[in-house]
């Protein structure tokens, strides 16, 4: 039987020579991928779904097309005949090409494909893999890269104090305010990265107020605050009689968030069984109530969040792979209080007076050397470490200016510290010997804290400013040491 | 001392499946993985899809064997790592399987393991091919196959 000679086309080639999609993106591809086999695999994945593919077999080839024609997004092989793939995305980067990169690598080799994301590269995608997984990263990369365009249209100068409950108008505030903004306007899924403290839900919440489900629920769930054998049923309801106590239906977080946000923190707790019910919630848009035989239909829009790197948590095999393609589509990233230094007097002005009017005070201000101590303080709990060293101040003091002598020693202490560290005069009657190591303070503080609760540590974890679960997370972690 | 890769490249032909372990032919390829691949491209495609891959198979494979006589572990990652890939995209189980570990032994730089495992990625090709050209109604390749290689 004679064969057509099907061949996927060499650089200069286009659409791969193989036939397939009928809708458009209007979006162009290029492949890079000496496997012709493989090309011509991913080359109908691609076609399919819309988008002109173009194919270089090496790394020549694929910069002659990259200077000549560039492409909206490149799929990229980092281990080819000849010139490497790492030097091709190196090339395209100093030659300032801000195109997507999607490193295609083996599954045992992630953390190559890591360390191509340090070099410029946006997202990676494991081999083999099919359509629809390569189809969702270049769509999760193509809407990140617009959104990123929106964001530089803006005037640089158009600059705000405040943003939906955040205060603070430094650069990188400003940035985190526009991302907010764009991204609320598209439907795409929201992934919150930050350190306890930064603002996580307040910025999911500021997502669901700027989008067009703002008039509809904000629904919150905490995946490190619920036990593990109730989440099944906190997010997808039950029916009367699945289980013990069950003594009714009961509709879950997303049923109640049907038509608005359902908002998923500290999602990296998320036991791995219930990911993949999550997973196909998030792709199907379908979900089935614990102890129902009948699935129903809800719309919502996803955002969720972690203190932790989530690709360092697919990488240790916590956090699934495909559940994370689909959640991760615009990353929003919000700054810790140490990196916004010039917002840390205005935060706690605001914070003091909104304290001050719930507890009945009259505290205005603060001395500026208070302000000083504050502003030098490294603040590892963030804002909602502020927040409640200024609740205590507040409720242990009176007057109309706060000043040093009631700011807590721990704080004066830290933050002469670091004026110290920066100063070559040493502090009189310091050594280097007496100096203790942050992980050794804060262990300290978080076990005095949880002893002086009587062994309550979400209520140890409100009063030094951090959730519960991350004293959880880091007495575990010494417990291994 | 017997080399481990001429040992098993000497047995006939038709027996080379039996160093790996006997099964059918349909055991040579993973349906699923195969179906997946038609849903995703489209049906109509699979002959042409199936016409590249076994084209490139064949020629890795030479290259390993190449590779293999010379003891020239870096060219026996290299191709391996491609072919595992390939082979797991169009449903060859065994040839994938084996592509890792003789990928992983190559890297490891240990020789004695990357040419037993040589050999036996080698003897799965033939009845990988067959089984997959007899599926997509592509057996006059199997026969372009045999006399390219003087056939058995």
């Amino acid at each position: 039987m004679a064969i057509s000679s099907v061949s996927v086309a060499p650089a200069g080639g286009n659409d791969a020579g193989l036939s397939g999609g009928e809708r458009t993106t209007g979006r162009s591809v290029l492949l890079i991928e000496d496997s012709l086999a493989q090309a011509a695999a991913y080359s109908a994945y691609l076609k399919r779904a819309g988008y002109a593919v173009e194919h270089a077999p090496d790394g020549e080839h694929a910069i002659a097309v990259l200077d000549d024609r560039p492409p909206d997004i490149v799929l990229l092989d980092l281990i080819l005949p000849g010139i490497q793939g790492i030097d091709v995305l190196r090339h395209m980067r100093n030659r300032g090409s801000t195109q997507p990169v999607i490193v295609m690598t083996e599954r045992a080799s992630v953390d190559i494909a890591v360390s191509a994301m340090k070099e410029g590269a946006d997202d990676f995608v494991a081999k083999p893999f099919g359509a629809d997984r390569i189809s969702v990263t270049v769509e999760n990369a193509l809407r990140e890269r617009d959104l990123g365009d929106v964001v530089q249209i803006y005037p640089e100068n158009y600059e705000r104090k405040s943003f939906h409950g955040f205060v603070g108008a430094s650069g990188v505030m400003q940035s985190a305010y526009r991302l907010i903004e764009s991204a609320a306007k598209s439907t795409a899924t929201i992934f919150i990265t930050g350190e306890s403290g930064t603002g996580k839900e307040l910025c999911a919440a500021a997502v669901h107020s700027e989008s067009k489900r703002a008039n509809r629920p904000f629904i919150a769930i905490n995946c490190a605050a619920i036990p593990t054998s109730l989440m099944e049923s906190e997010i997808f309801g039950h029916v009367k009689g699945a289980f013990t106590g069950a003594v009714c239906d009961r509709h879950g977080a997303a049923m109640q968030a049907d038509g608005g946000t359902l908002f998923f923190d500290e999602i990296c707790d998320m036991d791995t069984d219930l990911q993949a019910k999550l997973l196909r919630f998030v792709q199907t848009g379908f979900l089935r109530p614990v102890g129902s035989s009948e699935e129903i239909k809800v719309d919502v829009r996803f955002i969720c969040a972690t203190n932790r790197d989530p690709l360092d948590e697919v990488k240790n095999g916590r956090f699934r792979e495909d559940l994370y393609y689909r959640l991760h589509v615009v990353p929003v990233e919000l700054p810790p209080l140490r990196d916004r230094n010039e917002d840390i007097a205005a935060v706690a002005r605001h914070l003091l007076l909104s304290i001050s009017a719930q507890e009945g005070k009259a505290f205005k201000t603060f001395s500026p050397e208070a302000e000083n101590i504050l502003r030098g303080y490294a603040w590892p709990g963030n804002v909602r470490q502020l927040e409640n060293i200024i609740r205590s101040v507040v409720v242990l003091n009176d007057g109309d200016v706060v000043t040093p002598a009631m700011l807590p020693a721990q704080v004066k202490r830290s933050s002469a510290g670091l004026v110290a560290e920066s100063s070559p005069e040493v502090e009189d009657g310091a050594d280097e010997q007496s100096v203790r190591s942050l992980r050794e303070i804060e262990k300290e503080s978080i076990e005095n804290a949880i002893d002086a609760c009587h062994g309550n540590v979400p209520k140890a974890a409100a009063l030094l400013g951090v959730s519960p679960s991350t004293l959880y997370r880091k007495r575990q972690a010494w417990s291994r040491d | 001392m017997i080399d481990p890769f001429s040992a098993v490249l000497s047995t006939p032909e038709a027996d080379r499946s039996d160093a790996f372990g006997t099964a059918p032919l349909d055991g040579w390829l993973d349906k699923a993985a195969l179906e997946r691949l038609a849903d995703d491209t489209a049906i109509d495609l699979m002959p042409q899809l199936v016409d590249i891959f076994v084209s490139e198979l064949r020629g890795q494979a030479a290259m390993i064997e190449a590779a293999a006589k010379a003891v020239d572990l870096s060219s026996l990652a290299r191709e391996s790592h491609v072919m595992k890939s390939s082979a797991g995209t169009f449903g060859l189980p065994r040839a994938t399987r084996l592509a890792e570990q003789l990928n992983a032994a190559s890297k490891a730089n240990d020789a004695d393991e990357a040419l037993v495992v040589a050999a036996r990625l080698l003897a799965t090709i033939d009845p990988s091919i067959q089984a997959l050209l007899q599926t997509y109604g592509l057996e006059g390749q199997i026969e372009a196959h045999g006399a390219a290689h003087g056939g058995t």
